[in-house]
């Protein structure tokens, strides 16, 4: 066990110094580069002057010269100073990965608040209309475009009906809790409707598959109850693979954030990002899409850890 | 040939598709209609901005005074032939990954898996967003090309197509594992067929059924990720409509006419629906013994997208 987290950590450790190498030459090959950005806000600025900035700033080297320095100086910490937010990188980033937790974490546990009965209800009669309908429910989910299903949630809860804030985080000059739960409850319907198709699709299948073994028969035989037979017996068999796609589903559902989070002004990582390419920050959209790879990768492999903790005939080498 | 008429008796198969086809005749023969008509989808008239419903125009008119029906079709050409190119654009590349990775096995199989899973589990719309958001020129593209009106089109087909192949390249490689073992294709080995040969003409062909259903779905999530990366202004760009970029001037008068905001959405909304109905029940028909059945995963893919 320990040699296997231990190999993974490594080959993760890889992977994010090739993602980091892949995203570092992509920004690069965006739009502008900063030296421009410095002229256009000040034109005494003359052509030696920018030569000379591009030499100061490393900007003449090679790529891969560059690389390695922006790397040298992230593994220290230093991610350099945000063009958009003036402040340095971290500074910007660290609050925003606390909001998009709270957004991905609730809509996860609503996602499977609602997933985990009907995906039950579903499978103990394949093929009938309650299957049929929580049919559609997943085809649904997993079909409608986020950004219109926030655009409609918007238009009927917040312009029409006035019910809830159409975006933000808090009232400017109220900022209690029962405050900042109304402004999470549109963007957490949305991430919960778009993600609990895939979810509730895989309990449904694994929950069919269980429920034809033996031992569901033998339970049922001694005669035990049917939420026993359910909760009980089978969907701790159920969820084992269930957590595969938890796992796989961490990154989507961090690009679900990104949209959600931009359609209601939400300040989290996922606008973040958007807001930082659109606006040349190149050291923060730089910072945060390794940050959401990082954390991705992370959930892909705590999500393996789990699996082995959960099902113990799975034995890692 | 019996599956195909299996497949058209399940109603989910049945519904979609008659959905999907009249979606595509209505789009591809808009034009035509709307010679016909003495329309021109392109006419702006300030006078009768945000119309009401009328018989000229059955669905009223948009922020500048276009008639929407014919607008929603334009958007409807443009969305629908962006989706079906990128689908096979990246249903050729998964294909050929999919039957290298089953058919060589092995280290082959597990370096390109390992990629494909890797993609998969990469947050890939953020990456998508800086991907959009390149500057061609930096890429040494010529100008011409750069500068042509279609180059948004062309981008973001490329840009689609790199997040649908994985779907197409893990069931082709499925199937293709269990062709394999198939008695026909071992007597091929054993007749000296070199591996392309076996591959290409004796495995390839039966590949049909999986490569079909696999690229249906995939329309469905290339449909789904050229709305939102339009939709950010990142995919396809105005004055070519798309669903998704009429969205985007909905979203701003969406006050005064949210029906403007209402049938884009729901007509990808439709679209993608139907797509991965159409999907899923031609896999259940064509393929009744399918052991690893694949979801449908476009919204998982954007949001998922999503």
């Amino acid at each position: 066990m320990t040699r296997f987290v231990s190999t993974r950590l490594l080959q993760m450790i890889v992977v994010i110094a090739i993602m980091s190498f892949i995203i570092y030459a992509l920004i690069g090959l965006m739009p502008g580069d900063p030296i421009d950005l410095m002229i256009s806000s000040n034109p005494r600025l003359s052509p030696a002057d920018a030569l000379r900035l591009k030499a100061l700033y490393g900007l003449d080297k090679p790529l891969i010269e560059r690389y390695f320095a922006w790397a040298h100086a992230a593994l220290t910490g230093d991610f350099g100073y945000s063009r958009l937010y003036l402040q340095p990188v971290l500074n910007v980033l660290v609050p925003r990965l606390g909001n998009t937790a709270v957004l991905m974490g609730a809509s996860l546990f609503c996602a499977y608040m609602l997933a985990l009965p009907l995906g039950i209800i579903a499978a103990r009669r394949p093929g009938s209309a309650v299957d049929g309908a929580v049919n559609l429910v997943c085809f649904a989910g997993i079909s409608v475009p986020s950004f219109w299903l926030a655009l409609m949630l918007i238009l009927v809860f917040a312009a029409t009906l006035g019910w809830l804030p159409a975006g933000g985080v808090e009232t400017i000059g109220d900022g209690s809790l029962p405050d900042r739960l109304r402004h999470l409850v549109l963007p957490v319907t949305t991430l919960t409707l778009v993600s609990m198709g895939s979810h509730l699709r895989y309990i449904r299948a694994a929950m069919i598959e269980t429920l034809r073994q033996d031992y569901i028969r033998t339970a049922r035989a001694k005669g035990a109850g049917e939420f026993r037979v359910l909760a009980g017996h089978a969907l701790r068999n159920a969820l084992i693979p269930v957590v595969t796609v938890l796992a796989l589903s961490f990154g989507n559902l961090f690009s679900g954030a990104l949209i959600t989070e931009t359609m209601f002004a939400y300040p989290g990582m996922g606008k973040l990002i958007y807001d930082s390419i659109l606006g040349n920050d190149f050291n923060l959209a730089l910072a945060g899409l390794l940050v959401a790879t990082v954390m991705v990768l992370v959930g892909n492999l705590a999500a393996d850890i789990a699996y082995s903790a959960i099902d113990p005939r799975i034995a890692y080498r | 040939m019996n599956h195909w008429r299996d497949a058209l008796r399940d109603k989910r198969v049945a519904i979609s598709g008659s959905i999907l086809l009249i979606f595509i005749i209505a789009a591809f023969g808009a034009p035509p209609l709307a010679a016909l008509f003495g329309i021109d989808p392109d006419t702006v008239d300030l006078y009768h901005r945000l119309a009401a419903p009328s018989l000229l125009h059955p669905l009223g008119t948009d922020e500048i005074g276009r008639d929407l029906l014919f607008r929603l079709l334009e958007g409807g050409r443009v969305s629908l032939l962006v989706g079906i190119v990128a689908a096979l654009v990246a249903a050729v590349f998964g294909t050929a990954m999919g039957l290298i990775a089953g058919y060589c096995g092995g280290r082959l199989d597990a370096a390109l898996m390992r990629f494909t899973d890797g993609v998969i589990a990469l947050p890939l719309l953020p990456l998508l967003v800086v991907l959009a958001a390149l500057d061609l020129k930096k890429l040494g593209i010529p100008s011409v090309i750069i500068d042509s009106p279609a180059i948004s089109i062309e981008r973001i087909i490329v840009l689609v197509a790199i997040v649908g192949w994985t779907t197409v390249a893990r069931i082709v490689r499925g199937a293709t594992l269990s062709l394999k073992s198939r008695d026909f294709v071992r007597a091929a080995v054993a007749l000296g067929a070199s591996s392309p040969r076996v591959m290409l003409v004796h495995i390839l062909p039966n590949l049909a059924s999986p490569i079909i259903v696999a690229t249906t779905l995939a329309v469905g999530e290339t449909i789904l990720l050229e709305s939102v990366l339009s939709f950010l202004g990142l995919g396809v760009a105005p004055p070519i409509p798309s669903w998704g970029n009429m969205l985007t001037t909905a979203q701003e008068t969406i006050a005064l006419a949210p029906q403007l905001a209402l049938y884009p959405g729901l007509l990808i909304f439709i679209t993608v629906i139907a797509c991965n109905f159409l999907g899923d029940g031609l896999q259940d028909a064509l393929d009744p013994r399918a052991q690893h059945r694949t979801l449908p995963v476009s919204n998982a893919a954007v949001e998922k997208a999503p």
